[in-house]
């Protein structure tokens, strides 16, 4: 007589660094604690940039404002609630609108907010500094000093938010315990990074499709110029194409470049590791439809080059990232942020197995 | 005479077979649950003894979702097969397989021990769990009166007895799926004057131990060559008396007639509640179907 059993199931090898249980609630509160902290530093840059820059056309209409402006404004998806709420989308309204109103989830003020909310929910899982950072900066938000440091100078209070971003990502870095809750950390920040690189860069579709007589103008290279500060990358541009700012090349660097840290390709490679850790696969191997069309584009980064994408439409190219990050992303909330409601009752029910009568 | 409605419904009364069977033997036991249930504890009493009847020559258990299996004897030295499956599942599948070389009965023809040699004590004693009442028999007035009606001239030898209350269920029962169900007790069988081999049993051992004769719940299988198309199989019931000076011997109340080489033995027990094939507990919403099946076929 002899008994056969099937093998239990293998347990897979992991490469987490470590194999602490790690609840969805707290995953979720560290990403979105990330990614509006990233959120609204781009914000910041993007506004402080487009300011600055508009201090070169001192002379523009209200369709010229608007033509300029609306384009910002759709980078961020929020047209629709900015002129439910303004008439006109002017210098004023829309930063005003972008980095105060409370009604605006994508401003400054709710990205911060939100931040802190979630940075509250988890304070017992982060660094007293990176907690201290946050509240800080939210309550200097919160009072009547904001307002007047942004009046007397928007500069000064754009400044100060990037400040804020970038004391809590060095914080990050140095007092937060490298467990499964870093790499959410890190999902956030670079899902966020690549998905405003992708947006800042298609301003330039919207607005700067320049007419005829601008191209390789003054005014073109301004604005290119302009483009590359709004992602922090003028300098580091500069130690590749030391000499003028050429459309093509500007576009290749924010894409292909894969030393500087806020290229697509350089946060997509970011998170193919952070990924990779969290789900135990082996280097190169994706677990879902969303992780595998994620890993297909960063393979399609290394072979396709900026001529065939200027070629076949840059704003197509880069609405294409925007979908598949925003798949990512889905997929990232349904396979670890999410927990499913309990049925307790199910949970609790003690059921006897069916019998089956003899016949 | 009561109309022919399955399989289960004999044919002439028959010649016991003698001739040695290897039988293939598999059953397929699977639950479909109301969404994912977990902390699934079970046991399975599924593999076929080994004896002077019948030696099980190969025995395959497979559990899907995939888990560890261990095996102990109960009570009564049945083999139980435990599993548990403790992660979210929403189905169970049990698969046992085996192989049965049966043999013919070599203890000669069955002892002429009259009833009064089952006043001993010791024989009281030893099968006092067979003697008396159990979950699902219960020795009320109803099983009195029907053990008075089967015996009507009292008790003659043990063996004769017992034939004589297989023919008066066998000719007062109408075989009957789906009449009664998994957990139709003796004295409902009485009244509704139907049921299946489970039912059978149970009645039988009622009016046995009325009778004063140690009797117990056989469950296993047996060859079915009478297979009506589109027929559903699943495992059969028997009962086996206690003869003093001569052992247990089985009979089959549903077929009239005494088992032999088709039958495979799987456990015994004092009813069907002691040797379920396949139970356990496990949490969740509950159980949406339940699926069966059992095949028999003839190696050689």
């Amino acid at each position: 007589m002899s008994q056969s059993i099937l093998p239990t199931a293998q347990k897979p090898i992991s490469n987490r660094r470590d194999s602490q249980v790690m609840l969805s609630r707290v995953a979720n509160s560290l990403y979105w604690m990330s990614r509006y902290i990233e959120r609204s530093e781009n914000v910041a840059r993007l506004l402080d940039v487009n300011l600055q820059l508009m201090l070169d056309f001192a002379n523009f209409n209200d369709d010229q404002l608007k033509e300029h402006w609306l384009p910002i404004l759709c980078s961020a998806g929020d047209e629709e609630t900015f002129f439910r709420l303004y008439e006109k989308a002017d210098s004023e309204s829309v930063t005003e609108f972008l980095t105060f109103h409370e009604e605006n989830p994508n401003s400054i003020i709710s990205c911060l907010f939100a931040a802190r909310e979630n940075a509250r929910q988890v304070r017992d899982q982060i660094s007293l500094e990176m907690f201290e950072t946050l509240n800080e900066c939210y309550l200097f938000l919160k009072s009547k000093n904001a307002r007047q440091v942004w009046q007397s100078g928007a500069h000064e209070f754009y400044e100060q938010i990037k400040q804020y971003s970038h004391l809590f990502q060095g914080l990050t870095g140095s007092t937060f315990t490298r467990n499964e809750g870093y790499e959410f950390i890190n999902l956030g920040k670079f899902l966020e990074r690549a998905d405003k690189t992708t947006r800042i860069l298609d301003i330039k579709y919207h607005i700067l499709l320049p007419s005829v007589a601008d191209v390789g103008g003054a005014v073109d290279a301004a604005q290119w110029q302009a483009i590359l500060r709004s992602a922090s990358a003028l300098e580091a541009y500069r130690r590749f194409h030391v000499e003028d700012i050429f459309p093509n090349k500007v576009a290749e660097f924010l894409i292909f470049s894969t030393t500087f840290p806020r290229s697509i390709r350089a946060c997509m490679q970011h998170l193919d590791e952070d990924l990779h850790r969290l789900s135990g696969k082996e280097h190169r191997e994706y677990k879902s439809p969303e992780e595998r069309a994620f890993g297909k584009l960063i393979s399609d980064l290394n072979f396709i080059t900026i001529d065939e994408i200027l070629d076949s439409g840059l704003h197509e190219f880069l609405q294409k990232i925007q979908i598949t990050l925003d798949r990512l992303d889905d997929h990232i909330y349904q396979e670890y942020l999410y927990h499913p409601p309990v049925d307790t009752q199910a949970e609790i029910l003690l059921h006897q197995q069916q019998m089956q009568q003899q016949q | 005479m009561i109309p022919h409605i399955s399989h289960a419904e004999p044919k002439e009364a028959e010649v016991p077979w003698t001739e040695p069977l290897l039988l293939s033997i598999s059953h397929l036991t699977r639950y479909t649950y109301e969404g994912a249930v977990q902390d699934s504890f079970n046991e399975a009493r599924l593999q076929p003894v080994s004896d002077a009847l019948q030696q099980c020559q190969n025995f395959r258990f497979l559990i899907d979702p995939a888990s560890s299996v261990r095996d102990y004897p109960d009570f009564y030295s049945n083999c139980v097969h435990y599993f548990d499956v403790p992660e979210p599942h929403e189905e169970l599948e049990v698969i046992a397989k085996s192989e049965v070389q049966t043999l013919p009965e070599m203890r000669g023809p069955v002892a002429e021990t009259g009833a009064d040699s089952l006043k001993d004590h010791s024989i009281k004693e030893q099968h006092f769990d067979f003697l008396y009442a159990s979950e699902f028999v219960s020795l009320g007035a109803d099983v009195w009166r029907e053990a008075v009606d089967a015996l009507p001239n009292g008790l003659d030898t043990v063996w004769a007895s017992t034939i004589a209350i297989g023919e008066h269920i066998h000719g007062n029962y109408k075989y009957t799926p789906l009449a009664t169900n998994v957990n139709t007790r003796a004295s409902e069988v009485i009244k509704k004057k139907q049921g299946v081999c489970q039912d059978f049993a149970h009645l039988m051992l009622g009016i046995c131990r009325t009778h004063g004769i140690p009797a117990r719940y056989v469950s296993g299988y047996f060859l079915n060559q009478h297979k009506l198309p589109g027929e559903i199989e699943a495992s059969h019931a028997w009962v086996e008396v206690f003869i003093p000076g001569y052992g247990w011997k089985g009979y089959d109340p549903t077929h009239r007639r005494e088992t032999d080489t088709r039958y495979v033995k799987l456990a015994v027990g004092r009813d069907y509640g002691d040797i379920r094939p396949v139970g356990g507990t496990f949490r969740g919403r509950g159980t949406r179907n339940m699926v069966v099946e059992v095949s028999v076929q003839r190696l050689s």
